[in-house]
């Protein structure tokens, strides 16, 4: 049964909203430049995205294309708090920067829609699309100062690896496409079984294994890591994070309801060799971090440990699993985020680079004790310390391996978190040591403002939600459900 | 009367630390002084609200076996309905005596870091009162997941406590790397725990379709023996660290000797306890059969750090490490008694963790004097100090014999009960256990002799005790008297409890 136009209008609320902002930035850019007219706008538009997405709909069907249920509002209104709290770091961070300015907010509206259609895709032709335009507008956003040298590297590494990446996945959808003639979600999982019984078996298996090795690449799960650290630290601060959590985070929302329609059933070998990328990630992300003293690389090595974490549920897919998905990309979201901000909010986008050594850390509670009471409790929640939202993300990792007796991945995620302490602490520790010569610095402004505003709602979340978890985890509860 | 006892005394018995901490530090901007007056103020406020506790409490003398444990105060109210996780707290004898100990140690760990912490003072109490109020909730919570939340919360504080305001030992390891050794261990450990408590409430689950975290729902869920032993092991692991057992100890004498006085005083007072809490909480009760097996093993590994922590006492020159070591030997005896899991050693063990919490803690305070007024805390730069600070050598030597046993001290009737209790279920390891008395009197009257007395290493002139701290140790002795003469009292109020568990551990826990 086809939805009204109108409900089917009603539904598509969020994206139509975002669509609509994207293009009135445009031409408000097009008419003249105003650096906080656009930012405010950017910020009105994720707010708006937000608040549609807490309109009730029944689950609606928009072309054979996308779908909006319960569980793609709520992935929308994610991205859309994270692409809003970014808004006022990059209003601060480019403050002082000496080219265009509104253009990025362009892009970031941009990234934002396509992670936002990413979510809903319910066909390979939407995933895609979704991805593309996450994944360009990105690019954009990674070598936006232009005339920095890192930056502009880690834009072009990042555009490079992820077409080859993109390319991957394209090729196993052909492949796919090639045994079964469908390349719809909801027709490919019985089609796909019929067809791996058959001859196609080779050509199902071959997709399958392509389409995840496209998807390892963009959660940068181990062996596929190599690009994290070196876009993530020469990215621009706030970039950084919002690539770290959205685009990665709306992969692995997608990546559910792919999961749902063709399950790992088919193909044992590669549900081993998972559990195996897994549990690598999860032992090569933290024990590289150990190595870095530079706060950014060290983040991106620690997401791709997360990410290890983060796969465990969807390898066991208990009943609990899916809210452990969803639980742990709002809580990584979070913290991830969280940790970006603080070091954007040190830095700014002058000629040099981001402040992202652990020196420029030393002595931080005694110099800015604002910053740091937000990033300190940041990386303890990454650490998995009760009360924060952090911990109560691997509390719903370890339950749902527990729930279908993965003793060997809930062990790689004790001894991962384990490790992962050792470089946490580092970080927190260095924030209180004494640094010569040091006394209060920082000053108010109105960028220093915006960027605290910023800083203080990531703080309210992550400890909001950590000391009184029952509302997200209700509304996680039903958004988990829509998925059955 | 119970009845009259409101039941949020026991979110005010948290709360109270947890907001004295927030005012310590905010009160830092007016000055110096108002942080450790606010500390000292809240710990009081405490202990004496617990004392108060247990004058009004109607505390029953037997539990029934077959019944549910009996609170003398409980305190429920929804957290996270979704998992069946509620904010439940709940106090017997055994947690007042807990609750008792937490807050006169924490008042000591305040008033002995009066001259020794000039630096962030606000902070630093903003720490020790968080670290304490965690510590305050591991011994009320009835909830498994609240229960591990405090035991993680208590750490993090700790962690900045050791890192911050402790020694770099000349030549050793820094105060950076004990804090990060430390936390490692614990939360490592924790970690495990977690991963048994999520198995044991999911099997529950599977058993009722419901879940729930909730103590007294899980105490009687039926387990295979081999789930049993295998979830006792993940309980067992997260507490022996903090006790802690020996394969499990090295983060303890680095963290001890590295901390600041405070620091040291409320690891070895009131941490190490939580992990023998916890042991008779919850590993006892919820795997009364896989313990029973297990308990040759615990109590191997019990006289083990009885003898193990008194050698390696005997060879320290760093007196705090010194100190550091005998807490592992004592702690020996308290799994001895624990796991040998009558009445009787169950009542030494807990005689002996508050004596040990206050003889230690005094030994501590006495470290940390001592290093204020040489700054070593080489036994071989000192000697003399009878004749030079005839006082302060008279609280050492008060403190080293309550630590080696001298009857009429508390360590005396824990450690007595401990062996009176073992030597019928296990003779052997009780008699080489009581050996380990025997190198107690050795290390501690070498430190005696060591520090008190022979030619002293320098002719400074040392400061004798000030009456703050005079009174300090004052307040520790007459405590560790009255508990060595007249521990009825104690014993009375922990014994419903106590006896229920022992029955628990040796028949199993029957349904009620």
């Amino acid at each position: 049964m086809t939805p009204s136009l109108g409900a089917q209008l009603s539904a598509a609320a969020p994206l139509i909203l975002m669509a609509g902002g994207i293009v009135l930035i445009m031409l408000l850019i097009a008419a003249r430049r105003d650096h906080r007219a656009v930012a405010q706008l950017t910020t009105l538009g994720f707010v708006l995205t937000f608040g549609a997405c807490f309109l009730a709909h029944p689950a609606t069907d928009l072309t054979p294309l996308l779908v909006i249920d319960t569980y793609a509002r709520f992935a929308i209104a994610l991205i859309a708090a994270a692409g809003g709290v970014t808004v006022p770091l990059l209003y601060a961070y480019l403050g002082h920067y000496d080219g265009y300015r509104e253009e990025m907010y362009l892009l970031l509206l941009l990234a934002a829609f396509g992670a936002m259609v990413l979510v809903c895709a319910r066909h390979a032709a939407s995933l895609l699309l979704g991805l593309e335009t996450m994944g360009v507008a990105l690019f954009g956003m990674i070598a936006y100062p232009v005339r920095r040298k890192r930056p502009l590297e880690a834009g072009i590494k990042y555009l490079v690896l992820s077409a080859a990446a993109t390319a991957t996945l394209l090729f196993g959808f052909a492949l796919l496409y090639a045994a079964t003639g469908s390349l719809h979600f909801a027709t490919l999982g019985s089609i796909l079984q019929a067809a791996s019984a058959g001859d196609a078996r080779g050509l199902v298996l071959a997709g399958l294994a392509l389409i995840w090795a496209g998807f390892a690449f963009k959660l940068s799960l181990v062996p596929f890591h190599l690009w994290t650290a070196d876009v993530l630290e020469g990215a621009p601060a706030p970039v950084a994070g919002f690539l770290a959590t959205v685009s990665k985070g709306a992969v692995a929302l997608l990546l559910l309801r792919w999961l749902d329609a063709t399950g790992l059933a088919l193909a044992p070998g590669l549900a081993a060799a998972l559990a195996v990328v897994a549990a690598l990630s999860i032992l090569v992300g933290n024990l590289a971090a150990l190595q870095h003293n530079n706060l950014k690389r060290l983040l991106a090595y620690s997401s791709i440990a997360h990410f290890g974490y983060l796969l465990v549920p969807f390898l066991v897919l208990g009943a609990t699993a899916h809210e452990a998905v969803l639980f742990y990309v709002a809580a990584y979201t979070v913290m991830t985020l969280g940790c970006f901000a603080a070091i954007a909010v040190m830095s700014g986008s002058e000629a040099h680079d981001d402040a992202d050594h652990l020196y420029d850390y030393r002595g931080l509670f005694w110099r800015r004790p604002l910053v740091t009471s937000v990033f300190v409790p940041m990386l303890l929640a990454q650490a998995g310390v009760p009360l924060t939202l952090g911990f109560l993300a691997k509390f719903y990792v370890l339950t749902a391996a527990v729930e279908r007796h993965a003793w060997w991945l809930a062990l790689a995620v004790v001894v991962g978190s384990a490790i992962g302490l050792y470089y946490y602490l580092r970080v927190v520790v260095v924030q209180f040591l004494p640094k010569p010569g040091m006394r209060p610095e920082g000053q108010w402004s109105e960028m220093s403002i915006a960027s605290g505003v910023a800083l203080a709602l990531l703080l309210a979340l992550l400890i909001g939600f950590g000391v009184w978890p029952q509302p997200l985890a209700a509304g996680i509860g039903r958004a988990a459900a829509a998925l059955h | 009367m119970s009845t009259t006892l409101s039941p949020w005394l026991l979110p005010a018995l948290i709360a109270i630390p947890f907001v004295g901490g927030l005012v310590a530090w905010y009160a830092e901007r007016l000055s110096l002084t108002w942080p450790r007056w606010i500390g000292l103020l809240s710990m009081s406020a405490t202990m004496l609200l617990a004392l108060w506790i247990w004058s009004q409490a109607d505390v029953p003398g037997v539990i029934p076996a077959h019944g549910t444990p009996a609170w003398l105060i409980e305190f429920r109210a929804d957290w996270i309905p979704r998992w069946g996780i509620s904010l439940h707290l709940g106090l017997d004898g055994l947690g007042l005596l807990m609750i008792l100990l937490t807050g006169a140690l924490g008042a000591l760990s305040v008033a002995c870091s009066w001259r020794e912490i000039q630096q962030y003072v606000g902070f630093f109490h903003l720490n020790l009162l968080w670290n304490l109020a965690g510590v305050m909730g591991v011994f009320m919570a009835l909830d498994l997941f609240l229960f591990f939340v405090f035991w993680e919360v208590m750490l993090v504080p700790m962690y900045f406590l050791i890192a911050l305001w402790g020694h770099s030992s000349h030549g050793g390891r820094s105060r950076v790397y004990a804090a990060t050794k430390f936390f490692i261990f614990t939360q490592a450990s924790g970690l495990l725990m977690l991963v048994a408590i999520l198995a044991l409430v999911w099997l529950h689950k599977e058993n009722t379709g419901q879940w729930s975290f909730e103590y007294t729902d899980l105490l009687y869920t039926p387990l295979a023996h081999w789930q049993e032993v295998l979830l006792m092991l993940g309980f067992f692991v997260g507490f022996a660290v903090k006790l802690p057992i020996v394969p499990l100890h090295p983060w303890l004498p680095d963290a001890h000797s590295q901390a600041p006085t405070a620091g040291s005083v409320d690891l070895a007072g009131v941490l190490l306890k939580t992990g023998a809490y916890g042991l008779l909480r919850f590993v006892l009760p919820l795997f009364p059969n896989a313990s029973q097996d297990f308990a040759p093993v615990a109590m191997a590994l019990g006289v083990v750090g009885i003898l193990y922590g008194a050698k390696l006492a005997l060879v320290q020159t760093d007196i705090k490490r010194l100190v550091a070591y005998t807490s592992v030997s004592h702690m020996g005896f308290v799994l001895l008694g624990i796991y040998a899991g009558s009445a009787l050693a169950l009542q030494g063990a807990v005689v002996l963790m508050l004596a040990h919490g206050l003889a230690t803690g005094g030994l501590f305070v006495l470290c940390g004097e001592l290093y204020e007024r040489l700054h070593t805390r080489e036994l071989g730069k000192m000697g003399g100090l009878a004749r030079r600070a005839p006082h302060y050598a008279t609280a050492l030597m008060f403190f080293a014999l309550a630590s080696l046993g001298l009857p009429g001290l508390g360590n005396f009737v824990g450690e007595f009960l401990v062996l009176t209790g073992s030597f019928p279920v296990s003779p052997w390891a009780t008699a080489l256990a009581a050996t380990g008395l025997i190198l107690a009197a050795v290390y501690s009257l070498y430190v005696v002799q060591r520090a008190l007395h022979g030619p002293a290493a320098t002719d400074a002139p040392v400061e004798d005790l000030t009456s703050r701290e005079k009174l300090m140790m004052a307040l520790m002795m007459g405590a560790l008297l009255l508990l060595g003469l007249f521990p009825q009292p104690v014993i009375d109020l922990a014994r419903g409890p106590l006896v229920q568990i022992a029955y628990w551990y040796q028949q199993g826990v029957p349904t009620p």
